[in-house]
């Protein structure tokens, strides 16, 4: 079974470009997603993935990223977690993420930096 | 953005007070004037020969002030201020200019240019501009003296001793008071323009990051689709739109920064510049 990145990001194209890099060049499925409600629908498969990567903002009145960070813990996700951002780092936000000690990715990152650390990433045995 | 303000350096003689304190302060110099006139009008009753029409002529110029200053209350101009309480001013002095030699000659007894003398102070805390107010204390200075030397000698004598060189106390007190209110106006004016600046700073520095934000998803979006068209299995038929969405995105956000280039001061970013180059240069 090949392995899975879970993306979440508001911007559709985004998201497209993300599924098919991360196919084409490290032969993973990535499970994209626009916002945290349509988790729901795919439990399983993200419980399964190595990797979650999670967009901060996801448009205005839906749950951010650090809400779907908090899900993702209550349903016992055993892969790492990164957010990827376009917010400064002063961000109220991300204030809150640091505390958390979660990695935050700047955008736009390299895509040869992203691919090596999507490939590096691994799930925990606990 | 004030930038402009707070890189010039304000003058206290060139501070200009709200046009409300200055509104407030010139309807307290009309009434001023107008009680002053009517108590010269009872006074000089006293000295039948005095004319009483300078009093009148004053307290008229003062009652005229006051109604042109109650009608015009809510469409209040600047210039109007200012010149009302010249002509107040100036009715005062000439008010007792006129009178000092009747009360210098006929009256039994008489306290000398008590009316200058509080000119000078009044003049120094509430002229709606600091030259209107030296303009004042000057005339006061310059036109006691020389009533003194036009009073008769049985006149001059009469007066108390120091006469009337105390005009030049008051005077002197007059100008440091005004000076000294302005310079605090001056620092006033400044700490607001301040304050100003960073507001708008905090604003300007607000919407360049709300930009930035908004530009990052983009300039991801053209990061991963360069790489992608590196790869051979690339459809580029897929990819192209995208590209060319997220430059429509970044036309748009150029656009949205674009209304902040008016509130920029061009001219202090240059010379920040050149001050920057030239300490380099000599570094």
């Amino acid at each position: 079974m090949r392995s899975k990145v879970v993306f979440l990001d508001d911007s559709s194209d985004l998201r497209e470009l993300m599924a098919d890099i991360i196919n084409i060049k490290l032969d993973k499925d990535c499970l994209c997603f626009a916002r945290l409600s349509d988790f729901e629908n795919q439990i399983e498969a993200i419980l399964s993935a190595d990797l979650a990567i999670l967009d901060i903002n996801l448009g205005p009145n839906e749950p951010t990223g650090i809400d779907a960070y908090h899900w993702l813990k209550q349903k016992n996700f055993k892969g790492a977690v990164v957010f990827l951002t376009g917010h400064a780092r002063a961000n109220p936000m991300i204030v809150e993420i640091a505390k958390l000690g979660i990695p935050v990715l700047e955008k736009p990152i390299e895509a040869l930096k992203l691919l090596s650390i999507i490939a590096k990433s691994k799930r925990s045995k606990t | 953005m004030n930038q402009k303000n707070s890189s010039q350096k304000i003058k206290f003689h060139n501070v200009q007070m709200s046009i409300n304190s200055a509104w407030t302060l010139v309807i307290i110099a009309a009434s001023f004037n107008m009680f002053g006139s009517s108590m010269e009008l009872l006074n000089s009753q006293q000295i039948p020969m005095a004319p009483q029409w300078p009093a009148m002529a004053s307290a008229s110029i003062a009652f005229v002030s006051l109604i042109l200053l109650l009608v015009f209350k809510k469409t209040k101009s600047s210039a109007l201020a200012p010149t009302i309480y010249l002509v107040n001013s100036l009715a005062f002095l000439a008010l007792h200019m006129i009178k000092y030699p009747y009360y210098a000659e006929y009256a039994v007894s008489w306290a000398p240019f008590q009316a200058s003398k509080m000119a000078c102070l009044f003049a120094a805390l509430i002229a709606p501009r600091y030259w209107i107010g030296l303009l004042m204390i000057g005339l006061h200075l310059t036109a006691v003296p020389l009533q003194y030397f036009n009073f008769s000698p049985a006149a001059q004598a009469k007066l108390a001793l120091g006469e009337p060189w105390i005009i030049v106390a008051f005077a002197i007190a007059g100008v440091f008071t005004l000076t000294h209110r302005y310079r605090g106006l001056a620092l006033e004016q400044k700490n607001s323009d301040l304050q100003a600046d960073q507001i708008a700073g905090k604003k300007l520095a607000g919407a360049f990051l709300q930009v930035r934000d908004m530009m990052n998803t983009p300039l991801q979006i053209i990061e991963l689709a360069v790489t992608m068209i590196r790869s051979p299995a690339t459809d580029y038929e897929k990819v192209l739109p995208k590209l060319e969405r997220a430059a429509a995105d970044l036309k748009l956000i150029n656009a949205e920064l674009s209304r902040y280039e008016s509130e920029f001061d061009w001219k202090q970013e240059h010379e920040m510049l050149n001050k920057e180059r030239s300490e380099k240069y000599l570094n």
